[in-house]
């Protein structure tokens, strides 16, 4: 134990030496939490200018529906040509004009949309009838009762961030696990571990140790962003326990993927090819099963899907998978097994052949 | 300089690894950007009628089915049960046994919307959907006189709506520009440490100036390359209609002054690292940084302002600005003004890169 020890310590000596390509592992998943952030603005309030004739109560009312709506960032404006220079100046999507008339039978709202794409004009296009029966609420023939799931509605950005710790779990991994491995073929230096007096167990031991802790370095920078943007976890042992788990998975991977590949310049574009698309069908925005069936049975034979979900859990207390938490925790169980198996039998045939 | 020109590209072409380093981040981002498109669009909803007998009841199953907002299937009450707890539906909409009745005799009847309230996003889009469902409804005249007397006229700034994952295209179309412009000349720059070949380009009669400018303009012509044959995909794909011959020239100009901006940096980055090991992944965060700065996948108009103020003056902006017009919205508008921008960024990019390569050098 004392040899692997001493393996791990000179990998992780050596990941020091080399600052850049331990920042840049670190800094993949803060990317991936940035461009997160991004869709999130992207499916939050819509910036819209709204030109009132007056102050009438049917006036006020219409404004205050349209801030209920949950869709626009209402930004009052005196004439219309404001409006239009709002979104010459993009500060805005759509213009919206209020009639003096408003509430009265066929009144007209009209809207200038900004349809910069389907989506966002979609999100436009919805949030006004929504606006509109808000404020014809009372005289509405027919009323509807919503009863959600949860008490509380996890906001997207905290929502959406919490499975970027999966990211750093994955390509950390991946990464630390493939790069530490490659490195002593591309140098030469795995003739020296061979030719150690060590036991050949200790090598591998040492090796993914010191991918599991480059990893975790890396996962809990993420975990520190995640406590920044506000996200709590209910679930503390949950939620280490998974990280651990998952870590060990992708670290035995990634130390088997080293050992077949032996190039760095291999494990580099497979470790982010082959992890980040199977992590985006695996759930990161929601149930997998709303989504395409053909993505959601890929995504249920890989560990990804299943941190995702066990990371949601323990952060607010909701599941989002059709497979049962204990069911859930046993496939992550088993892919350790496996992954553990892999990079094992990965080394030892690659040093083998040698 | 063109024979210097023709080896740079002949290496270019020559290594899939610089290439995979190239394209390998932004199309991964374009994968990612595609699989989140077919999350925002629509969600899948039951409808339970426990009205069969009703005609309201059976318009406002029609008008439901008809939105394009939800994926609606038509269940019994124990399917759709089922389907919420397996996570199959995002919502049920129950209609209540005696709606239509109801709705004849004034009762006003209230429907049950049950909703999967996981985050903000997806419930939000339930919760906007169906009084979208709601006013349709009302408007067929199935209850009665529809008492919502406001009508909404709508006036688009561009003629046609695009689709959203076009629409995150042509910001990734300018991180990969910036990035090849990055990669292809910096790379080029460092290979002559990493190989030595810097000693006999010093002692070869050739100008320094001649070199830098050799391997700039190898790396804009191969970032164009990569920036034409992934926009001739995306065009092939069906995302984006093909441009007519101006909008062509003006996506390509605009595609070769970013790349011009992005080499300019990329020699200079080159000079100061001297390894394709820290130049890589540099080149990479650099361009993953300015694309995030300038808005990346969403319009300016979402962005707090001291977002909006940074992006103004970042090359990207610009960038995207001209492919939109130009590839999504078949516009010339404001391109002239995003094209300086761009030219004068691409200037600055010399201005840094050129001393610095031959600072570089004459140590």
């Amino acid at each position: 134990m004392r040899a692997a020890w001493a393996i791990a310590r000179n990998d992780l000596v050596q990941l020091l030496a080399q600052p850049v390509a331990a920042i840049v592992t670190i800094a993949v998943p803060i990317n991936f939490l940035i461009l997160f952030v991004l869709f999130a603005v992207g499916g939050g309030v819509v910036p819209v200018t709204v030109q009132t004739a007056g102050s009438s109560p049917a006036t006020q009312a219409f404004v205050q529906a349209l801030r209920d709506s949950s869709t626009f960032d209402v930004h009052p404006v005196s004439t219309a040509a404001q409006g239009a220079q709002a979104i010459a100046a993009q500060n805005s999507v759509a213009a919206i004009t209020l009639p003096p008339d408003l509430g009265a039978p066929r009144s007209t709202v009209r809207v200038t949309i900004d349809n910069l794409n389907s989506d966002f004009a979609d999100d436009i296009r919805r949030g006004l009838p929504l606006a509109v029966t808000q404020f014809y609420r009372a005289a509405l023939p027919v009323q509807w009762r919503e009863v959600d799931s949860y008490p509380t509605t996890a906001s997207f950005l905290g929502f959406i961030a919490v499975s970027i710790q999966t990211v750093a779990l994955l390509i950390g991994g991946l990464l630390q696990g493939g790069l530490g491995v490659a490195r002593e073929w591309e140098s030469g230096t795995i003739k020296e571990l061979l030719l150690a007096p060590v036991p050949g167990w200790s090598v591998v031991v040492g090796k993914l140790l010191a991918a599991f802790l480059g990893a975790l370095a890396g996962a809990l920078l993420v975990l520190v962003a995640l406590l920044l943007l506000g996200v709590r976890p209910t679930a503390w042992a949950e939620y280490a326990g998974v990280l651990v788990l998952v870590l060990l998975v992708f670290a035995s991977i990634g130390v088997g993927l080293g050992s077949a590949l032996r190039t760095r310049q291999t494990v580099f574009p497979l470790a982010f090819g082959a992890g980040l698309p199977l992590f985006f069908i695996s759930g990161p925005f929601g149930a997998i099963t709303w989504g395409t069936p053909a993505a959601a049975w890929v995504a249920r034979i890989f560990p990804v899907v299943y941190a995702n979900a066990a990371f949601q859990h323990a952060a607010y207390g909701i599941w989002t998978l059709d497979t049962s938490v204990g069911a859930s925790w046993g496939i992550l169980a088993a892919w350790t097994f496996v992954g553990l198996l892999a990079g094992v039998g990965l080394y030892r045939r690659a040093t083998a052949a040698r | 300089m063109w024979a210097l020109i023709k080896k740079d590209l002949a290496v270019w072409i020559r290594s899939p690894a610089i290439m995979a380093v190239t394209l390998l981040p932004p199309l991964a981002l374009l994968l990612v950007l595609a699989l989140q498109a077919v999350a925002v669009t629509s969600e899948p909803v039951a409808v339970v009628n426990q009205d069969t007998g009703g005609r309201a009841a059976a318009t406002l199953v029609q008008t439901a089915e008809a939105f394009d907002g939800f994926r609606t299937q038509l269940l019994s009450p124990q399917a759709a049960q089922a389907a919420f707890a397996d996570l199959q539906v995002a919502a049920v909409l129950t209609i209540p046994r005696g709606f239509s009745a109801d709705l004849a005799a004034g009762r006003r009847p209230a429907l049950v919307w049950a909703v999967r309230n996981f985050n903000a996003d997806s419930t939000n889009d339930l919760r906007r959907g169906l009084p979208d469902v709601v006013t349709s409804f009302l408007a067929t005249g199935a209850a009665g006189a529809d008492p919502i007397g406001i009508t909404i006229r709508e006036q688009d700034v561009h003629p046609h709506d695009v689709g959203l994952v076009a629409f995150q295209m042509v910001g990734m179309l300018a991180m990969l520009m910036l990035l090849a412009g990055l990669i292809n000349a910096g790379l080029a720059a460092v290979k002559e440490w990493e190989t030595g070949s810097v000693k006999e380009l010093l002692i070869s009669p050739v100008s320094p100036l001649s070199l830098i400018a050799g391997k700039v303009v190898a790396g804009v012509v191969a970032a164009d390359i990569a920036g034409i044959v992934v926009t001739g995909v995306t065009i092939a794909a069906g995302l984006l209609t093909p441009p007519t011959l101006p909008q062509a020239l003006i996506a390509l100009a605009a595609m070769t002054l970013l790349a011009t901006f992005g080499a300019g940096v990329g020699v200079a980055l080159a000079a100061a690292l001297r390894s394709a090991d820290r130049m890589n992944p540099v080149a990479i965060n650099a361009s993953f940084y300015l694309f995030f700065l300038s808005g990346g996948v969403v319009a300016l108009a979402y962005l707090p302002p001291w977002l909006r103020g940074i992006a103004r003056v970042i090359p990207n902006t610009y960038a995207v600005a001209a492919f939109r017009q130009a590839l999504l919205y078949g516009s010339t508008a404001g391109t002239a003004t995003d094209l300086l921008w761009l030219a004068v960024a691409a200037a600055a990019g010399l201005l840094v890169g050129i001393p610095a390569l031959r600072r570089g050098l004459a140590h």
